[in-house]
């Protein structure tokens, strides 16, 4: 292993001192799903048997759950993977991310808590993106744990849905209930300078001022040991302009009485560990590093692992310079205290939205004969850093290689960035002529006409801004999102075998002067110093004819062996999309199975991995061998499969819950069991 | 950000009887917007037409996009100066990832008619129709 700084030696440096109570991880319980993975772990898998290959296909949908009528407008998205807990399914609907408590035989609604409405509510970048809840048995009661897109926390008895008593502190805010809630922001905001200096009372409604940022949530806390922890999420990089914002810390509350226990602090302060990865002081007033995708925990070693994004602003880290820990890392904390374990930077000063998109998996494997217990993490790059979980040391070398340069004004990349030698990437590694379309020669000719206009490169190509000398348009980073939330990896952890949802693509940025897309009376818009750059979606990076501009395959599973770092197989999500196989210009044309162009989303089970085609692909679920990868069953849902999908086993029968969308449905349930 | 859905439904019945489909405003005395050259000053969508193009974007947008993204300068620095022809094309082609081309042209046309209405062009009687090559005789300007 090859580390170029003290800092990044952390990984390493920073050993675990705490004792170990237990080396297996504790995988999903028998017929139930009680964290928003599964299982702590965030494994994804169901121990159940009682699908097999022969029966798959005499599955039915028992029912499905319409998410309409749970906001002003209907979400067409479902992003919430259920809960399964003790006979009954929790989950979270529309853009207020109300509770709701569904029967698992039936479908029916059972009971549901919505959250008063606040302008921070109205504040929000993200109140669509509930990903679910969290759960936890307190003195054998039930209890339902959810942090709203506004920022609080609330505790609810999870067969009533009614707030719990003597828990958290009053919320002084019309509609809110008189216990059960904690007003997250005095926590979070306290100890930080800008707003200490801040001349002004706090406004529970509101929440942060606009000069100094926003922060918001989307996926559930979770609870380990009787901590809650609870992450964040921050506006959407690639949206900001100003680079003002509010640190993600993380927060630590008691889940028997919502006291405050513990913070973390994702930008280190003065004295901390990390503090110097910050220059130009931006450590005072920049913000984000959020912890936006769900966290997973290993409570035996009482540890929690948090994935974070980059601080304020995509593609253009100018006026931060430095690697910026924790940001685009892997945190390990003892969950008792707050206290840092061990981290890894997965990638130096990121500016290529390159955040940790999904859970860390952690499995029990054995790796040259050795017993490890070990953290994986999936990445955009289409990485899976792999981590002994208790101490941070890389199971497999991680390499510093040199990366390019930046020609932006201002900007300081990372000469070195971390390449795992170990398992190999499972999606494209940048762009090269080699890669483009090759169907017909006229295909490739217009391919090649269409890079002229780019700067293509290896991974970790650093943006051009408009305007360049060199006359290009933008340049390109490739893979955009291999792994990513819309398609979370599963595991096998009785084999230690990870699958892991990949989704080709590439993405063009247009790098322009900040002022020239700030929307000061955006009420989103936060922050006081417009940005020397920010960066503008244009997408504009697109194929000939409306075909992806690389080769084949589009999207696909790919199969890891976690004992020895190799791919076992890697199969096309789906089958060749419409568009593509009747595409005149590839008229006569001897395709292959090119996949989807979505990200698949999958669930093992005892026998089968289960896989739907993802975003806009057929309404189907497929049932695949686990060891070969081969399609072995197939049945219709009533819509897309899309985000997540889970398991549990009621009255005699094993379900499977996909979250669907589609037209006519809107981010909806559907619950499919055998034939009665 | 963006106005709401609940707008569109206080326009939507002045509005009944003169352009609720494509086809319809085809039929009306109101000349279609295709024919005459315009710019997305110049009225040539419908409020039902947009309203339709919000429900769309909802159903098979929104698990990737948010709205916030195509309002505002961040619209017309991409789109200023080309034309409606093209924005069509674009998200026609492309979208819904994983099926792009999936939903049919007058389904497009709707969804281009919610982003003319979310930048806040003026709407009118007229529809735009699910035709690249009317639309490419609609130039998308700035807002006034």
């Amino acid at each position: 292993m090859s580390m170029s700084t003290p800092v990044h030696a952390t990984a390493v440096a920073v050993l675990m001192t705490t004792l170990v109570l237990a080396q297996t991880q504790t995988f999903a319980q028998t017929g139930e799903w009680r964290y928003h993975g599964g299982d702590a772990g965030h494994t994804r898998y169901s121990d159940l048997d009682q699908l097999t290959a022969e029966n798959f296909e005499d599955l039915e949908v028992a029912w499905v759950w319409r998410g309409d009528n749970f906001g002003a407008g209907t979400l067409g998205v479902s992003r919430s993977t259920p809960l399964y807990v003790d006979g009954v399914l929790y989950t979270v609907a529309g853009e207020r991310r109300t509770v709701v408590a569904i029967d698992p035989a039936s479908g029916e609604t059972l009971w549901t808590y919505r959250e008063p409405h606040t302008t921070r509510f109205d504040r929000g970048m993200r109140n669509g993106y509930g990903k679910g809840l969290a759960y936890a048995e307190i003195d054998g009661r039930g209890v339902i744990y959810i942090v709203s897109p506004a920022f609080f926390l609330h505790a609810l008895d999870a067969k009533t849905g009614v707030p719990l008593k003597e828990w958290g502190a009053r919320v002084d805010l019309p509609g809110f209930p008189s216990t059960g809630v904690i007003d997250l922001l005095p926590d979070l905001i306290g100890d930080w300078g800008p707003w200490q200096s801040w001349d002004g009372p706090y406004d529970a409604d509101f929440g942060i001022p606009r000069e100094l940022g926003h922060i918001t949530s989307s996926s559930p806390p979770i609870v380990v040991n009787g901590v809650v922890v609870v992450g964040n999420s921050a506006e959407q990089g690639y949206n900001q302009t100003r680079i003002e914002n509010v640190p993600g810390d993380i927060l630590g509350y008691d889940a028997r009485s919502g006291e405050h226990l513990w913070k973390f602090h994702v930008i280190p302060r003065p004295g901390e560990f990390g503090h110097e990865t910050w220059e130009n002081d931006a450590w005072q007033w920049t913000g984000d590093v959020s912890s936006w995708a769900p966290m997973s925990a290993d409570p035996a070693r009482g540890l929690v692992f948090i994935p974070t994004n980059p601080p304020t602003i995509d593609f253009y880290g100018g006026f931060r310079p430095g690697d910026g820990l924790f940001g685009t890392s892997v945190i390990a904390l003892d969950v008792a205290t707050g206290e840092r374990r061990w981290h890894f930077q997965t990638v130096h000063h990121d500016i290529w939205n390159f955040d940790n998109p999904t859970a860390p998996m952690l499995l029990d494997v054995s790796v040259d004969g050795h017993e490890r217990p070990i953290l994986v993490q999936t990445t955009k790059q289409g990485w899976a850093f792999t981590f002994d979980r208790g101490s941070g040391e890389p199971i497999w070398p991680i390499e510093e290689r040199a990366v390019p340069v930046s020609e932006v004004p201002g900007e300081q990349l990372s000469l070195t960035q971390p390449f795992p030698t170990r398992p190999p990437a499972f999606e494209m590694q940048g762009l090269t002529e080699d890669d483009l379309i090759d169907f017909t020669p006229e295909l490739r000719a217009e391919a090649l006409e269409i890079v002229q206009r780019y700067r293509l490169g290896p991974i970790f190509n650093p943006p051009i801004q408009n305007g360049h000398p060199s006359g290009l348009r933008s340049f390109v980073s490739c893979p955009s999102g291999a792994s990513n939330i819309f398609g979370p990896p599963a595991a096998d952890p009785e084999a230690g075998v990870i699958f892991v949802p990949t989704l080709r693509g590439c993405r063009s940025e247009n790098i322009v002067p900040g002022e020239l897309i700030d929307a000061p009376d955006d009420i989103m818009t936060t922050g006081t110093t417009i940005a020397q750059y920010a960066v503008i979606n244009r997408g504009d990076f697109r194929g000939p004819q409306g075909l992806p501009i690389f080769k084949p395959p589009y999207s696909r599973i790919v199969a890891i062996d976690m004992n020895t770092g190799e791919h076992l197989w890697a199969v096309p999500n789906g089958d060749t999309p419409d568009h593509i196989r009747d595409h005149p210009a590839l008229s006569g044309i001897d395709l292959p199975n090119t996949g989807r162009t979505s990200h698949p989303i999958v669930m093992a089970t005892a026998n089968l991995l289960v896989s739907a085609e993802g975003t806009g692909g057929r309404p189907l679920l497929h049932a695949l061998d686990k060891a070969s990868g081969d399609r072995v069953g197939t049945v219709d849902l009533p819509a897309s499969g899309q985000y997540g999908m889970m398991g549990y086993f009621h009255d005699g029968l094993q379900y499977i819950v996909v979250q669907v969308a589609g037209p006519g449905l809107p981010g909806s349930l559907a619950a499919l069991r055998l034939t009665q | 950000m963006s106005r709401s859905v609940m707008m569109v439904m206080i326009v939507l019945p002045m509005l009944v009887g003169c352009a609720t489909s494509p086809s319809r405003a085809v039929n009306t005395a109101v000349p279609p917007a295709h024919a005459l050259g315009l710019t997305t000053l110049e009225r040539v969508f419908s409020s039902a037409q947009a309203g339709e193009g919000e429900r769309l974007f909802r159903a098979s947008c929104q698990g990737c996009h948010e709205i916030r993204e195509f309002s505002g300068i961040r619209f017309t620095i991409r789109w200023s100066g080309q034309t409606v022809g093209e924005l069509f094309e674009v998200i026609s082609t492309t979208m819904p990832q994983g099926s792009p081309g999936s939903l049919d042209s007058e389904a497009y046309a709707a969804l281009v008619a919610f982003l003319l209405w979310l930048n806040e062009y003026p709407a009118g009687e007229s529809t735009l129709r699910g035709d690249v090559g009317s639309l490419k005789t609609i130039t998308i300007v700035d807002p006034e």
